[in-house]
């Protein structure tokens, strides 16, 4: 039997890395794709260095996949960026950019990805939005746009995708203990960060990234079968807090 | 029995509920199914009406603490909102969400620390067709008592979810199908109206619900997990 081929974006990342290892927990091998080669840490797979906004480098990513293993079962688009800039103060090229790698990164994945999860056995594709594309924010506009337009794009995807018998879905995190939250925290204010963690949520802490990475594997897995054109909250109740 | 991992089902008896309660078993659960009808395969078959609160109160007394309720129960009625009896109306209320508030506050405290519940609602809450006014409605209802009931639990670490199916090939179905003038037509374009284009077998909406119930949903509280499809997203 082949090996269930499962490709991971942002698979360097925080978050990213506990994807990866959820996968793997799961049986599947895993194609690691970040802007470095990722770390496979031994485990069979492979790992690729490459900017999902450069379009030639997403096909040949995809080129090593199926050369590698002729089809896939996932694509788990983790990839992603922030920028801090109000509406008025923005720059557009960062606008462009936020676009681009947030979104145009999934949109190329799709794109080089479809023909060969075609192939997989019950294939599917599954997105991180955010609970930010729920919300107002000030500091963040750029992003909050990305992550609401990564559901719209999951919604649509699930039409085309689905005639081909991929299912499409997207998963939504509240804060996460890993990645951009790490990356605030060490800018100093650690300590506020997780008292105000503790509010925002229900469950009164942020999400562990195993939490989200459980969900992809979920989401991906033949229980869920019957799943397409969602997004699934891990968010520990943010958005019913008000 | 308290180190058992016991859940309640209520509609445990019927397709949907019956196929929670075995799936749940395969799993290591021990299953109570609280039902009108009996279920001969639940490890506890309770039969009672669910809208009489002594009678719930009863059911979880006798049960013992639970590491998960799942509410399932429930009924439909045909009727435009200009015909439909105020007591029709009632009684959809009472079984599709009255029952589960009652199942809350009579089961809740049973709950253990990590425990989860899951309530079911239906896409039908997203949408209206004519003549099913009380059964949209009910099925609204279940959503907000979901996300209120997960800030109630949350300090306990108790989470609170629904499982929203599209269409499902069950018996319910079938006899709301018959109930309507045009029912046939409408079995035949229901495939259709879902990207995948068929119905959700009762398996993959149990999985669901096994999925939110189990550990792997631990940050997962206050969501809505709809299984339809593709059904919400196709027009
Ligand atoms: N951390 C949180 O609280 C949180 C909450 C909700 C959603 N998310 C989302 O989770 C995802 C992962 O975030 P994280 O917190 O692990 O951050 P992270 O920065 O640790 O991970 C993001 C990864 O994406 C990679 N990446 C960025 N641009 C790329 C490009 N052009 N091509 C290829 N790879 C690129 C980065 O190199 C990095 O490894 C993001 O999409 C983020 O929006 C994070
Ligand atoms: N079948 C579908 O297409 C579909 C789609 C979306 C949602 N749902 C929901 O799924 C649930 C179960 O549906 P199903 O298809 O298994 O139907 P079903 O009729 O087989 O099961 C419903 C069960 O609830 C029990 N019940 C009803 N009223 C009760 C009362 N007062 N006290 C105790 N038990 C009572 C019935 O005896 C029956 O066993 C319902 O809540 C329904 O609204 C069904």
């Amino acid at each position: 039997m082949n090996p269930r081929a499962v490709l991971v974006t942002g698979a360097a990342g925080g978050i990213g890395a506990a994807v990866v290892q959820a996968f793997l927990t799961d049986g599947a091998e895993v194609v690691a794709l970040d802007l470095v080669a990722p770390d496979l840490h031994g485990m069979p797979g492979l790992s690729i260095a490459a900017d999902l906004t450069d379009e030639q480098a997403v096909a040949e990513a995809f080129d090593a996949v199926a050369a590698r293993y002729g089809c896939l079962e996932t694509i788990a688009n983790v990839a992603g960026i922030n920028h801090r800039a109000t509406l008025t103060q923005m720059q557009l090229a960062d606008w462009d950019r936020m676009m681009d790698v947030n979104l145009g990164g999934m949109f190329l994945t799709a794109k080089y990805g479809i023909p060969l999860l075609s192939r997989g056995i019950a294939p599917s594709i599954v997105n991180m939005a955010s609970i930010s594309g729920h919300v107002a924010s000030d500091d963040f506009p750029a992003y909050v746009t990305t992550k609401a337009a990564i559901e719209s794009f999951t919604g649509a995807l699930s039409q085309e995708a689905g005639e081909r018998g991929i299912r499409v879905n997207a998963v939504a995190p509240g804060w996460v203990d890993a990645g951009f939250t790490h990356a605030a925290m060490a800018e100093g204010n650690a300590g506020q960060i997780h008292e105000a963690a503790s509010k925002a949520h229900l469950l009164g802490r942020m999400a562990r990234a195993e939490e989200v990475a459980n969900a992809f594997v979920w989401l991906a897995s033949p229980g869920a079968s019957f799943v397409t054109g969602q997004t699934l909250f891990v968010d520990g109740g943010l958005m019913r807090v008000h | 029995m308290a180190d058992c991992r016991t859940i309640v089902v209520t509609g445990g008896a019927g397709r949907i509920g019956a196929t929670t309660v075995a799936m749940a078993q395969a799993r290591d659960y021990r299953a109570v199914s609280l039902d009108l009808r009996e279920n001969p395969d639940a490890d506890i078959s309770i039969v009672l009406d669910l809208t009489d609160e002594g009678a719930v109160k009863d059911a979880f007394d006798s049960i013992g603490p639970l590491v998960g309720l799942v509410c399932i129960a429930g009924t439909n009625v045909q009727g435009l909102v200009t015909e439909l009896p105020l007591a029709e109306w009632r009684r959809v209320m009472q079984v599709n969400v009255g029952h589960m508030m009652l199942a809350l506050k009579h089961g809740g405290r049973a709950l253990t620390e990590g425990a989860g519940v899951v309530l079911m609602s239906s896409v039908s809450a997203h949408i209206g067709t004519v003549g099913s006014v009380a059964y949209h409605s009910s099925k609204g209802a279940v959503l907000g008592l979901m996300r209120a009931a997960s800030g109630g639990f949350a300090p306990r670490g108790i989470r609170v979810n629904a499982v929203s199916p599209g269409w499902v090939d069950t018996d319910f179905t079938n006899r709301a199908l018959d109930a309507l003038p045009d029912g046939e037509a409408i079995r035949l374009r229901a495939a259709a109206q879902h990207i995948a284009g068929r119905m959700a077998r009762p398996n993959e909406v149990a999985e669901a619900i096994l999925f939110l119930l189990s550990d792997r949903a631990s940050f997962v509280t206050g969501s809505e997990l709809v299984v339809d499809g593709g059904f919400l997203r196709k027009r």
